[in-house]
C-alpha cells in the first residue's frame, strides 16, 4: 500500500548519534567589557585558519560571536547547537525542523521526495534550520567549511534567535518554552491512539485535520481572561451605570409583545466563526474524545507556525544584517582573517541578490528561493559527529526531556522556505 | 523588528530608493481577455505608493489563505454545516481549494456529495451547505 510504504515514524532515526554543543548566553555585562577592551587593544590572532572546522573551534567562534551580539545588545534564548549528517537535514525537512514529530505517512513522503530530489542534484540543503524554541536548536550541516558555520551561527543562533524572542508576534502566539514538551506530549498521544484505535484510523483523522491546517488558526488574540479583581469591579460598575441611567418614566411604557422576540436558537454560533479546526474540536456531535484531542494537536502545530509564515521577510532580513553586522565587527576586531571573509562575502552576496525577473530557478518570491542550486558532493568526508559538551554548561539532556537520541529534526512546509537564505551556493 | 510583521513593515520601511535601486514593477493580472500583460505600475514618482502596496499585500497572510467561515450549524436539527466564503478579488475557490470539504462531512456526518453551493444574498460571498 503506498501509505504503508511512504509511512515514516518520527523517531526512526533514533540510533543516529548527533553532537550537541550546549552554551549559555552570558550575561550582558561581563561581555561589553569584553568587547570593549579588544577593541582598544591591538588585533588578536585569527581564531583559525582553513576550512576545517572541529568542535572546539566551533565553540571559540561562537564564544566570540556572542561576545559581539552583546557588545550591540542582542537579546537572545540560550542556544542549542547540533551538527547533524546530510541525511538528518532531510529528515528535518519532512516536519519543519521540529525536533520531535508524530507519525503520519505525509512526512515519510516528503522525505523521499526531499531525499531523490538531493540525491539527483536537483536540490541543494539548507545550511542550517532553526526553530522558535527556548532553548533555540539550531541544526548546523556538518559539511560546512569553518567559515560557513561562523556565518550560520551568527546568523540563525543570534539573527532568527533574537528575532523570535523579541517579535511580537512569537510572543503572543507561540510559546517557545511549552513547545518541546507539547511535541513530545502529540507524538506519545498518537502513537497510543494507533495502539489503540488502529493506525488507518487515526491517519484518517490527521489527513482531515492536515487538509484544514489553514483554517485552524486564531488570527486575532482572544482577550485574557479576566481576573477575579477586575471581573468585581466590571459588575460593580456596571450596577453603577444602570443605577445612574435610572428613570421611573420608563415604567410607564407599553410592554413588548412576547411573540416578537427573536427565536434565540435559530443561528448558532452567534457570530461567524473562522476557526473551522477549533469548531469542529468543539461542537462536532460525532468525534471520539481521542478524535477530538487529534483535532486539537493538529490545530495548535498550525497555530505555532502562523507567525512563521507571516514573518518569513523580516525574519531573513533581520538575520541577514546581524550576519554580516556580527561578521564584520569579527574581521575589525581581527578575530577572523581575509579569507573567511571572502567566503563569508561570497555566500552572503548569493543570498542578498535581487534576482531578475525572469530568472529561472528564482521567479516568484525573492524569499522562497534564495540562493542557487548544487550537486551533493560533499557528503563523502563526513566527519562523525561526537556528543560534546561546551565548558561551563552542564551537560544536561535537551530541553523536551526526552534522551538526545530520541529527538528528531524536521521542517514543515511553512518554513522550509525559511531556513533557506543558508542555501549552498 | 518588534511591532511588525511582513506586511506591515514593507508599508511601512520599504523605500522609493531601494525600489528604484531593485527595479521593481508589478504586472497587473486582473484583466483576464487582455492578450498582452500589461504593467500596471513602476518604480517612479507616480507609482511606487501602489507598486508598495501591492507588493505588501502578496505578504499579507491572510489574503493568502481564503476566507472560511462557519455561519450556521444546525445542532437541534439535521446538523448541517453551512460555511461561507468570502471572495477576495472576485476569484472563486477551486476544486483543491474545497478538499477540506470531505472533513467537515466526516466530522458532521454527511456525505460530501450532498453538499450544495449557493450564493447568498452578499454579492461576493459563496455559501457551501452540508445537509446531513
Amino acid at each position: 500500500m503506498f501509505r504503508e510504504l511512504f509511512r515514516k515514524d518520527a523517531g526512526s532515526s533514533n540510533e543516529r548519534r548527533r553532537a550537541v554543543l550546549r552554551r549559555e548566553v552570558l550575561p550582558l555585562g561581563g561581555q561589553r567589557s569584553g568587547g570593549s577592551r579588544k577593541r582598544e587593544g591591538r588585533p588578536m590572532s585569527p581564531i583559525s585558519r582553513g576550512a576545517d572546522w572541529d568542535f572546539d573551534l566551533l565553540e571559540r567562534y561562537d564564544t566570540a560571536i556572542a561576545n559581539v551580539a552583546g557588545e550591540f545588545g542582542l537579546d537572545t534564548y540560550a542556544n542549542q547547537i547540533e551538527i547533524i549528517t546530510s541525511e538528518q537535514m532531510l529528515d528535518a525537512y519532512a516536519t519543519s525542523g521540529l525536533p520531535v514529530g508524530y507519525p503520519h505517512w505525509s512526512y515519510g513522503k516528503e522525505f523521499i521526495r526531499n531525499e531523490q530530489a538531493y540525491r539527483r542534484g536537483m536540490q541543494g540543503l539548507a545550511y542550517e534550520i532553526v526553530i522558535n524554541s527556548d532553548p533555540c536548536i539550531a541544526y548546523l550541516m556538518e559539511e560546512n567549511t569553518m567559515a560557513t558555520q561562523a556565518l550560520v551561527i551568527a546568523h540563525a543562533c543570534y539573527g532568527h534567535n533574537s528575532f523570535f524572542k523579541g517579535n511580537h508576534l512569537f510572543r503572543q502566539w507561540t510559546s517557545a518554552d511549552a513547545i518541546l514538551d507539547y511535541l513530545v506530549f502529540a507524538r506519545r498521544f498518537v502513537m497510543e491512539c494507533e495502539e489503540r484505535h488502529g493506525a488507518v484510523a487515526v491517519e484518517e483523522v490527521l489527513d482531515a485535520c492536515h487538509a484544514l491546517m489553514q483554517h485552524g488558526v486564531d488570527r486575532y488574540r482572544r482577550p485574557a481572561a479576566l481576573t477575579l479583581k477586575a471581573e468585581t469591579a466590571r459588575l460593580a460598575e456596571r450596577e453603577a451605570h444602570r443605577a445612574r441611567q435610572f428613570n421611573d418614566l420608563w415604567r410607564t411604557l407599553p410592554e413588548n409583545s412576547p411573540e416578537a422576540a427573536p427565536d434565540a436558537t435559530e443561528s448558532f454560533p452567534a457570530e461567524p466563526q473562522e476557526n473551522i479546526l477549533y469548531f469542529v474540536e468543539k461542537y462536532s456531535p460525532k468525534l471520539e474524545p481521542w478524535q477530538r484531542e487529534l483535532v486539537r494537536i493538529v490545530r495548535k502545530l498550525a497555530q505555532y507556525f502562523y507567525p512563521q509564515a507571516q514573518t518569513k521577510v523580516m525574519n531573513e532580513g533581520w538575520a541577514t544584517f546581524w550576519h554580516y553586522t556580527i561578521l564584520n565587527r569579527l574581521h575589525e576586531q581581527g578575530l577572523v582573517d581575509d579569507g573567511f571573509m571572502l567566503e563569508f562575502l561570497k555566500s552572503h552576496t548569493n543570498v542578498i541578490a535581487q534576482p531578475a525577473f525572469d530568472s529561472k530557478p528564482t521567479a516568484g518570491s525573492i524569499l522562497t528561493h534564495w540562493g542557487s542550486r548544487c550537486s551533493p558532493t560533499c557528503g563523502a568526508s563526513a566527519r562523525r559527529p561526537t556528543r560534546k559538551t561546551a565548558n561551563g554548561s552542564p551537560s544536561s539532556p535537551a530541553a523536551t526531556g526526552a534522551q538526545p537520541s530520541t529527538s528528531r529534526c524536521a521542517i514543515s512546509r511553512t518554513n522550509r522556505s525559511f531556513p533557506s537564505i543558508c542555501r549552498r551556493a | 523588528m518588534r511591532n511588525f510583521k511582513d506586511e506591515s513593515f514593507i508599508s511601512q520601511y520599504l523605500s522609493p530608493r531601494l525600489m528604484r535601486e531593485f527595479r521593481l514593477f508589478a504586472v497587473a493580472d486582473y484583466v483576464a481577455d487582455e492578450e498582452a500583460l500589461r504593467v500596471d505600475s513602476i518604480h517612479d514618482e507616480r507609482g511606487y505608493r501602489r507598486l508598495r502596496k501591492l507588493l505588501a499585500q502578496q505578504h499579507a497572510q491572510e489574503i493568502r489563505v481564503p476566507d472560511v467561515q462557519v455561519v450556521r450549524f444546525d445542532r437541534d436539527g439535521d446538523r448541517s454545516l453551512t460555511l461561507r466564503h468570502l471572495r477576495r478579488r472576485g476569484r472563486p475557490l477551486t476544486g483543491s481549494d474545497c478538499r477540506g470539504r470531505r472533513c467537515i462531512c466526516d466530522a458532521c456526518g454527511a456525505s460530501p456529495s450532498s453538499w450544495k453551493r449557493g450564493r447568498t444574498t452578499r454579492a461576493s460571498a459563496t455559501s457551501m451547505e452540508c445537509p446531513a
